[in-house]
């Protein structure tokens, strides 16, 4: 049988270290991080939940993966993000990227993921330009505050990041509301891997390729610099953590280490080729189907063995 | 015998739509369905192209084998293709270029090559003729109600008028978003069709 569900025991340690991130973020950029998260959770639990009534199936604990899919979606957007284009954005990870192929029992790829791609692909100057640290944004559906790019961007263009260490590990530079604050998030990977609540094959091949690579990549900085900005730029830990470390899509065992590898790598090729600061996004996206195809062969290979194994006995 | 006869006939319209059930003739109804009036010009000359070249096409012998057949239906329809395109060019003038390829290649669209002597029972022309219409109006509805949504949302206006919708999604403009508006709608229309069937399957066994 498959896992394609968060048991009740993962959902809250999801929920715990999201929210923890969406507090650093409500520091920065004032009490509209609390409306845009809250409404992403909400309207994408909404969403999964009428499309489970369309189903006729049971709603179950499991299904608030919604609630988990929206705070994901809601911190890789910019504080600034109009409410339209937010809850826009939900019905596209809930509708396109999750129900359309069958719901949590047949995920295919990360939903959240799915839905920040189509805001991008919609309104890049919306959700790829982000405020000024402390502004203390306005309540209204969209405001109208002067936005920049990001710092990834600017360091994917120029290739040399000239900041202090200081502001990528606690989060001091424009970015996605989420993504930004490195010691955090790694606090949340720690937490979230020693209780099993994200998938730690894919982790560890996810970061183990990242590090190799930044380690072994030509680079006008020392490598572990390199390796270092690499982590905390273009939303890699925080892809690592929650979209590619997703327990629902994720084979086990080596497969798994595998997995969290293609996809790493697929990202850095996108970040540094391409340009992208969203690369590891689409190489969740892209390299998803993958992993279902690895943990459909996975879970075949063990029935065959339990079967053998009853036969024997 | 009667109830048969109608199932056959509406068949085209609905329960095999080509694009929404059937999955046919898709390019031109992702790619050149983005306005209206796109729509508009790819339903004219789609219906045309394609209800006279299978007339056209009933001259064919049927001892002729299979493969020559097809090649002289696409021939008929690349000969009906001159005058349709002169006539569409003369009604929708500003709108021909944007369509491109895609006018030329409804000359090879599966209703009239593989498609014509499977969907249509050429022995009866009774049957033929409003089966064939019913193709036609089943494509053209679908592409219609595909520009319709793809313009409303991509652009915010219908048909070039403005509704002054306050948050378009201008990806829904682009292939790619037609492919997904195609994709759900494809979805709602097997859905429909599902329960559409399912009410007849009562109405039998009472």
């Amino acid at each position: 049988m498959l896992k394609t569900q968060l048991t009740a025991s993962e959902l809250p340690a999801l929920w715990i270290t999201q929210l923890s991130l969406l507090c650093v973020a409500a520091y920065y950029y004032g009490a509209r991080v609390w409306i845009v998260g809250a409404i992403a959770a909400l309207t994408c639990f909404v969403l999964n939940f009428f499309c489970v009534c369309l189903r006729r199936l049971p709603f179950q604990f499991s299904n608030l993966d919604a609630v988990s899919t929206g705070f994901t979606l809601a911190l890789m957007m910019p504080a600034s993000v109009p409410y339209d284009i937010l809850i826009i954005s939900c019905f596209a990870a809930i509708i396109i990227g999750k129900q359309i192929f069958g719901g949590r029992q047949n995920l295919l790829f990360p939903p959240a993921a799915v839905g920040y791609l189509f805001a991008v692909a919609s309104w890049p100057e919306d959700i790829l330009r982000f405020p000024e640290l402390y502004t203390r944004l306005p309540l209204t559906p969209s405001v109208s505050v002067p936005l920049k790019e990001s710092l990834s961007a600017a360091y994917n263009t120029a290739g040399v990041l000239n900041t202090d260490p200081d502001v990528l590990w606690l989060g001091l530079c424009r970015g996605p509301m989420g993504t930004t604050a490195g010691l955090l998030l790694l606090v949340c990977c720690i937490i979230l891997l020693i209780r099993r609540r994200i998938s730690r094959p894919a982790v560890s091949g996810a970061i183990l390729m990242l590090c190799i690579n930044y380690l072994i990549l030509p680079t006008s900085t020392a490598p572990i610099d390199a390796m270092f900005n690499g982590l905390l730029t273009n939303m890699s830990l925080f892809c690592v953590i929650y979209l590619i470390g997703d327990s629902r899509l994720a084979p086990k065992g080596f497969a798994g280490v595998l997995f969290g590898a293609l996809i790493a790598a697929a990202g850095i090729y996108f970040t540094l080729i391409a340009k992208l600061e969203y690369g590891f996004v689409i190489a969740a996206v892209l390299a998803s189907p993958i992993g279902t195809a690895l943990r459909r062969d996975t879970a075949r290979k063990e029935s065959e063995k339990e079967s053998a194994q009853a036969q024997q006995a | 015998m009667a109830k048969k006869r109608i199932k056959t006939v509406t068949d085209g319209f609905f329960q095999k739509n080509p694009v929404l059930i059937s999955g046919l003739i898709t390019a031109p109804a992702v790619v050149c369905t983005d306005t209206l009036e796109n729509a508009l010009l790819l339903a004219a000359a789609f219906s045309l192209i394609t209800f006279c070249s299978v007339l056209l096409s009933l001259l064919v012998p049927r001892s002729w084998v299979y493969g020559i057949r097809l090649i002289v239906y696409t021939l008929i329809a690349a000969i009906v293709y001159v005058p349709v395109f002169g006539f569409c060019n003369y009604l929708f003038a500003d709108t021909n270029a944007d369509i491109g390829i895609f006018f030329p290649l409804l000359t090879v669209n599966s209703l009239i090559a593989a498609q014509s002597e499977t969907l249509f029972d050429r022995r009866n022309l009774k049957l033929l003729l409003p089966s064939v219409l019913f193709y036609i109006f089943g494509f053209d509805a679908a592409i219609l109600l595909i520009a319709l949504i793809r313009e409303f949302f991509a652009h915010g206006t219908i048909h070039g008028n403005s509704t002054e919708l306050s948050r378009t999604i201008p990806f829904l403009a682009s292939p790619a978003g037609g492919f997904l508006v195609v994709g759900l709608l494809a979805v709602g229309a097997r859905k429909l069709r599902i329960i559409v069937r399912a009410r007849q399957q009562k109405g039998g066994e009472r």
